[in-house]
C-alpha cells in the first residue's frame, strides 16, 4: 500500500503539471462565478440559478479532469517509458494500477475541493449558507467523479486512448440515461429482451443514482438512507472496476 | 494466473449485489420522489438525450427567456416555455405557481384590457346606423357583453355551472350578432368584442387547470394546493372548490397565512361554523389578533370578511 501511495503521490505532483487541468478549473470556477449574474431574479429563484449552475458545472468540469486526467495516466508512462524504470524496481503491476487511482482520486479531490469552497463562498456571500442536502450532492457528486475517473483508468489498461474518450463519454451519456432505458425495458413484452435489457442496464454504471441536484434545489429532501444505499452501490461499482483494472494490467504487454 | 482470474471471477459475482441494491435504490427513488420522470410525448426523447443529467440547468436558461417575456409583456410567449420547464423539472413549484397566475390573472386582465378599443370604435359605428332597430340591437349587444366583461372580472362567481350561464349569453350575443352581416366592419367588431368575456374564461380554466397538472406531480407539499386554493377563492369566487383545495393544502407542513384564507373561505362558503374552528386554530400565531376579532364578529352573526 506504501508503494502504491508514493506512486498516487507522484501522479498528483505530475497532473498538477498540465495545462489542461488549469485550464478546466479556471472556465468551471468562471461558470460558477457567472451564476451570481442572475441578480435580477428573485431571491429565491436566484439562488436556484446558482445551485443549478454551480451543481452542474461540479460535476461537468469534474468529468472532463477526471477522464482526461485518467486516460494518459497509464498510456503516458508507457509513452516516456517510465513504465520500464518502474517495472525493474519492486513494484507489481497492482501496485502501479492503485497508485495510479490514488493518484487520480487526490487530483479530484484537489479539484471538487476547490470548485466547492467557490460554490460554498458563493451561498455564504448570498446569505444562504449550504445545508446538509447541498453537503449530500456534493459527496455524491464527488463519488460519481472518482467512479468516472476509475472507469477511464480500467478502459486505459486494454484499450487505446482514442478509444478510451470515446467510451468514457459515451458511458457518462448512458449511465445518465439508465432510468429511461429501464422504462423502455420494463414495457417490453418480450422475455429475451427484457432479460437482456436489464442484465446490461446492471452492468452499466447507472450515474443517475448519484444525480440528486435537479431534486435538491427544488427543495425536495433526500433522507441518509438513500444517500447509505448510493454510496453502497458506489463502492461495489468501484471494486468490480478496479478488480477488472487490476485484472488486465496484468495481462497487457509493456 | 489463476490468481488473476479470481479478480475477474470476484467481479462478476459482485454484479449480483449491485444488481439487487439497485431495485433497492431504485424504490427509494420513487419513495422519495427522486425519479426522473418518465418521458411522456416521443419527441421529448430527444431532449432528453441531449440533456442527460443537466435538466435543472435547461429549465433555467428557458426560465431566463420567460423573465425577459414577461417583462417585455409578451405574455403568450412564456406559456411553451412554461409548459418546457415544467416537463423538464416538474417539481419545480415556482414553474405551476407562476404560470398559473399569468394565465388565470395576467393573461385574463390582459385580454379584457383589449376591451375599451373595441367600445370605442363600436359606438362610433353605431352611431352611423340608420335603422332603429339594428342600432338598438347592436347597442344591447354591446351593454350586455360589456356588463359581462366587468362582470367576470369583478364579482360573478367562476364556478362551474356559472361559467356555462356566461357561454350562454355569449352565445346568444353571438346569434343575435348574424342579423347585423350586413354592417360588415359593425359584425365583426362587435363580434371580437364577444370573443372577449370567452377568452377571458378559457385563461381562467387554462391557469386551473395548469395548477392542477402541477399538482399530479406535487401532491405531498402544501404549494400548489393553496395556489389553486387561492386562485378559486380570490380570482374565480369559486367557495366550494376553494374550500376543498384549502383544505388539502392544510394537511401538509404549512405557513400560517394558509389557515387564515381557509378561514375565510369558510366563511363565503356559508360554513360559519368551520370558520369559526378555523379561526380558533390561529389563536397563538402572528395572526391572533384578527382571529379574535373574527370569531367574535362570527359569534355575533355578522359578516368578517368582506
Amino acid at each position: 500500500m506504501k508503494k502504491s501511495w508514493i506512486i498516487g503521490l507522484n501522479t498528483f505532483k505530475e497532473s498538477l503539471r498540465k495545462k489542461t487541468l488549469y485550464i478546466l478549473l479556471v472556465v468551471a470556477l468562471i461558470v460558477i462565478g457567472a451564476s451570481k449574474a442572475f441578480s435580477f431574479l428573485t431571491a429565491e429563484e436566484e439562488l436556484k440559478m446558482i445551485k443549478d449552475v454551480s451543481f452542474s458545472s461540479i460535476e461537468f468540469f469534474g468529468a472532463l479532469i477526471a477522464i482526461f486526467m485518467s486516460l494518459t495516466a497509464i498510456s503516458g508512462e508507457i509513452e516516456k517509458r517510465t513504465i520500464y524504470t518502474l517495472f525493474s524496481k519492486p513494484i507489481t503491476r497492482q501496485n502501479f494500477f492503485m497508485g495510479k487511482f490514488i493518484g487520480i482520486v487526490l487530483i479530484l479531490l484537489l479539484n471538487f475541493f476547490l470548485m466547492s469552497l467557490f460554490f460554498i463562498g458563493l451561498l455564504i456571500f448570498k446569505k444562504s449558507p449550504p445545508d446538509i442536502q447541498v453537503a449530500k450532492t456534493l459527496l455524491l457528486i464527488f463519488i460519481e467523479l472518482i467512479l468516472i475517473g476509475a472507469i477511464t483508468l480500467t478502459v486505459a489498461t486494454f484499450a487505446s486512448d482514442a478509444f478510451n474518450i470515446i467510451f468514457s463519454f459515451f458511458l457518462y451519456i448512458v449511465g445518465h440515461l439508465i432510468s429511461y432505458g429501464n422504462q423502455l425495458v420494463d414495457r417490453t413484452e418480450n422475455f429475451v429482451l427484457k432479460g437482456l435489457g436489464k442484465i446490461l442496464f446492471t452492468i452499466i454504471p447507472n450515474y443517475e443514482n448519484f444525480n440528486i441536484r435537479d431534486k435538491v434545489v427544488v427543495g425536495i429532501e433526500v433522507s441518509r438512507n438513500y444517500i447509505f444505499k448510493t454510496s453502497v452501490y458506489w463502492f461495489l461499482y468501484l471494486v468490480v472496476i478496479l478488480l477488472i483494472g487490476s485484472y488486465f494490467i496484468q495481462k497487457r504487454e509493456v | 494466473m489463476k490468481k488473476n482470474w479470481v479478480k475477474l471471477f470476484i467481479a462478476i459475482i459482485l454484479l449480483f449485489p449491485i444488481g439487487f441494491l439497485q431495485v433497492s435504490i431504485d424504490y427509494s427513488k420513487k419513495v422519495e420522489d427522486l425519479e426522473s420522470n418518465i418521458l411522456l410525448m416521443p419527441g421529448q426523447i430527444a431532449g432528453s438525450l441531449v440533456l442527460s443529467g443537466f435538466k435543472g440547468l435547461a429549465a433555467d436558461l428557458l426560465w431566463l427567456n420567460i423573465e425577459n417575456y414577461w417583462h417585455s409583456g409578451q405574455h403568450y410567449k412564456m406559456l411553451p416555455l412554461l409548459d418546457a420547464i415544467a416537463w423538464l423539472q416538474p417539481t419545480y413549484i415556482v414553474v405551476w405557481a407562476v404560470g398559473g397566475w399569468h394565465m388565470a390573472y395576467n393573461i385574463f386582465a390582459n385580454v379584457r384590457s383589449g376591451k375599451e378599443k373595441l367600445i370605442s370604435q363600436i359606438e362610433k359605428m353605431i352611431e352611423e346606423i340608420e335603422n332603429k332597430n339594428n342600432k338598438d340591437l347592436a347597442i344591447k349587444i354591446k351593454n350586455e357583453i360589456d356588463t359581462l366583461i366587468e362582470g367576470i372580472s369583478r364579482e360573478y362567481p367562476k364556478t362551474e355551472e356559472k361559467i356555462k350561464d356566461y357561454v350562454r349569453i355569449v352565445e346568444n350575443c353571438r346569434n343575435r350578432l348574424e342579423g347585423m352581416r350586413e354592417y360588415k366592419k359593425l359584425y365583426e367588431t362587435l363580434n371580437s368584442f364577444v370573443n372577449i368575456p370567452e377568452e377571458m374564461l378559457f385563461w381562467y380554466n387554462s391557469g386551473v387547470s395548469f395548477l392542477k397538472r402541477g399538482i399530479t406531480y406535487n401532491r405531498d407539499r402544501y404549494d400548489l394546493y393553496f395556489e389553486l386554493g387561492w386562485t378559486y377563492y380570490h380570482k374565480g369566487r369559486d367557495y366550494p372548490n376553494a374550500v376543498r383545495y384549502l383544505e388539502k393544502a392544510i394537511k401538509f407542513p404549512h405557513p400560517d397565512y394558509v389557515d387564515d384564507v381557509l378561514a375565510h373561505a369558510y366563511e363565503k362558503n356559508g360554513q360559519i361554523d368551520l370558520a369559526i374552528k378555523q379561526w380558533e386554530k390561529l389563536i397563538g400565531t402572528s395572526f391572533e389578533t384578527i382571529a379574535k376579532r373574527a370569531i367574535q364578529t362570527l359569534k355575533s352573526g355578522g359578516r368578517f370578511t368582506p
